[in-house]
């Protein structure tokens, strides 16, 4: 049976510049699925490079937490990518003012989220745009890391990685001063950034452009200096802008109220500014965080989506 | 006068106020009455007002004496204070007598020690230290203890709406035998001023409808007191089938989901040297100012040269 057959396209659930997302069905064992159908002509260079990327690295990363592709086939207008099909994900959450977070909850995200990202990191592979909305949430409550589009695996030392990743919001400072060999510590300021949301339900550091930022950045977290982050100044961007002072404990106490010590134990050290010193998955796997009380939420307990899609 | 009823501090005495209060501070237990302690510790932790005392003071921790006797006062806050860290119970040493005298035993020698000043800065740290230890199982401890209390309020509420019932049954009971002897009494004199049939078989037939409901009251007390104990039955039951569930429903927390390898399949040797890349990383500071850590590239490096070496491809397909 040609591939395409495989595979029925039901209904259009969205549109962007290169690609067109359907909800389908497979034929054979009526699974629901998404398909990914990128556009391919029209573009003089050829396939866009994100769909590349994603069809790379999915194909090599197969984890509870990590989007599965089922499949990839061609036809001769396009490339489709046929994934698991997640209906929401964390930002609708997030955005939904009807749902409440227990600390249970906002722990078994977490957890769910750092096993896959553990699973992406210890193959060599980082993500580079970390952010809610990226982060999907199967039928039975588990959560998923998907949109592999800027992805890469980290290769020889003298390679040059663009700092130009990762949506502004969830960007490391390293990224933010323009540095060209950063390493998976970048992952683990957005996962940082995105626990903070979890328990804020409000976006951490919203800033408006690059240049403020490094300022909303540096006001909430301080100001990287020689002394905290030795050879900071080196790096290209780097600006000794205004200086702000590391913020008490008190002060992040009073920040996340909700949060136990332990919790913000662990997001202190997610959201080290200085990445030699940022904790990796693997570390903060192990952090008192998830084994103190409340424990993390099963699955198919977390609070769901109330609204449907309008 | 005696002496007790005067403040020390600003020397008003009960006769002038007589709603002079004491309180006292656990640092020190010194009696200051507490318009004094208004006054001297609003602004803030200051130094004990008695002469000699160099104890520093703050307002929160200032309390109305509850024994006569401060040195029990002070016995009673210094075990509570033991005794909130070091809070297992028999059960938690499941059978291992000997084990739970020790701990009792250690627990005793703490509180002594810090009565009698014994070794009080070595004492203050080891609890300190096994309360840094044990941080979990102490909240666990306690929210325990919090179940126990609740549980304890519940049965007790239950109790008291029994005693209520029966109470109110018992009196319906007594009013019903008392107008049975009024009965009687009437029948009597009834009977010695004008035998009349109509009366009697009135009389008679009033008790026996008066009979009927004090036996129906007696059961329904017999029934709410068997429901009583069936219903703490049930609720002990149901208490220790909880516990019994916690125990073995709880299933170990594995932080990686079961899939980490605990041993690496191969060393790094500090001493490697790369000479092109060891030299590229030390010289270009961008790499040391992102936590680049060229030990990370050759891990790497001998990873993906090796990876897929133990896996069978057929079987891999298999799935």
């Amino acid at each position: 049976m040609p591939l395409p057959l495989n595979y029925t396209l039901d209904q259009k659930v969205g549109e962007g510049t290169y690609a067109v997302v359907y909800l389908g069905k497979q034929t054979l064992t009526g699974r629901q699925i998404a398909v990914k159908q990128i556009k391919t002509g029209g573009f003089k260079d050829g396939l866009d490079m994100s769909a590349l990327r994603e069809v790379k690295y999915l194909q090599e990363l197969r984890h509870e937490n990590i989007i599965e592709l089922v499949d990839v086939y061609a036809t001769p207008e396009n490339l489709n990518l046929v994934l698991e099909f997640l209906p929401y994900d964390l930002e609708m959450l997030i955005r939904d003012r009807e749902v409440i977070f227990t600390p249970g909850d906002v722990k078994s995200w977490m957890l769910m989220f750092l096993r896959g990202l553990h699973h992406c990191h210890r193959n060599g592979i980082l993500h580079r745009d970390l952010k809610p909305n990226n982060l999907l949430i199967s039928p039975s409550g588990s959560l998923k890391i998907a949109d592999f589009g800027l992805a890469r695996s980290l290769g020889l030392p003298d390679e040059r990685l663009t700092s130009n990743v990762v949506t502004r919001w969830y960007r490391a400072p390293e990224l933010l001063f323009g540095s060209i060999h950063y390493t998976e510590a970048v992952d683990v300021w957005a996962a940082g950034i995105i626990f903070a949301e979890l328990m804020l339900r409000t976006p951490y550091l919203p800033g408006a452009d690059d240049a403020d930022q490094l300022i909303v950045t540096f006001k909430a977290l301080g100001t990287p200096t020689e002394s905290n982050w030795p050879g900071v100044s080196n790096l290209p961007l780097y600006d000794s802008i205004e200086v702000f002072s590391q913020p008490s404990r008190q002060e992040l106490r009073n920040r996340f109220l909700a949060a136990t010590e332990a919790a913000l134990d662990m997001m202190s050290q997610m959201v080290e500014l200085d990445p030699s010193k940022r904790n990796d998955t693997t570390g903060l796997l192990l952090q008192k965080y998830f084994v103190e009380f409340p424990l993390p939420t099963e699955p198919e307990l977390l609070p769901k989506r109330t609204k449907k899609e309008t | 006068m005696s002496k007790n009823d005067m403040c020390p501090v600003c020397k008003t005495d009960r006769y002038l106020s007589p709603s002079l209060k004491f309180l006292i501070n656990p640092e020190c237990y010194h009696k200051i009455c507490d318009s004094c302690v208004d006054r001297i510790f609003s602004l803030g932790p200051t130094k004990c007002p008695y002469a000699n005392c160099n104890k520093v003071l703050r307002k929160n921790k200032f309390k109305t004496q509850t024994f006569e006797d401060l040195g029990i006062e002070r016995e009673t806050d210094l075990r509570r204070k033991v005794l909130s860290v070091y809070n297992k119970k028999e059960e938690d040493f499941r059978g291992d007598l000997e084990g739970y005298n020790k701990y009792l035993e250690e627990i005793e020698q703490m509180v002594d020690n810090l009565i009698n000043g014994v070794d009080v800065e070595e004492t203050e740290n080891k609890l300190k230290q096994y309360e840094v230890l044990n941080k979990q199982q102490i909240s666990a401890n306690n929210t325990r203890k919090d179940q126990e209390y609740e549980n304890f309020i519940r049965l007790q509420n239950m109790e008291k709406q029994f005693k209520l019932e029966k109470l109110r049954l018992d009196k319906q009971m007594k009013q019903e035998e008392d107008k049975m002897v009024q009965l009687s009494r009437m029948e009597m004199i009834d009977e010695l001023q004008n035998s009349s049939v109509e009366a009697n078989t009135a009389i008679d037939n009033m008790r026996q409808s008066i009979l009927k409901k004090s036996s129906a009251r007696r059961k329904q007390r017999d029934d709410l007191e068997k429901k009583f104990l069936l219903e703490k039955q049930a609720m002990m039951n149901d208490l220790a089938a909880k516990e019994a569930n916690d125990e073995t429903t709880t299933i170990p927390f594995t932080p990686f989901n079961g899939d980490r390898e605990l041993e690496p399949r191969f060393n790094l040797l500090p001493t490697y040297y790369d000479p092109i890349y060891n030299k590229l990383v030390q010289e270009d500071s961008i790499f040391n100012a992102s936590g680049y850590k060229i030990e990370k590239f050759f891990a790497r490096s001998i990873n993906e040269a090796f990876t897929g070496l133990d896996c069978i491809i057929e079987e891999e397909k298999a799935f």
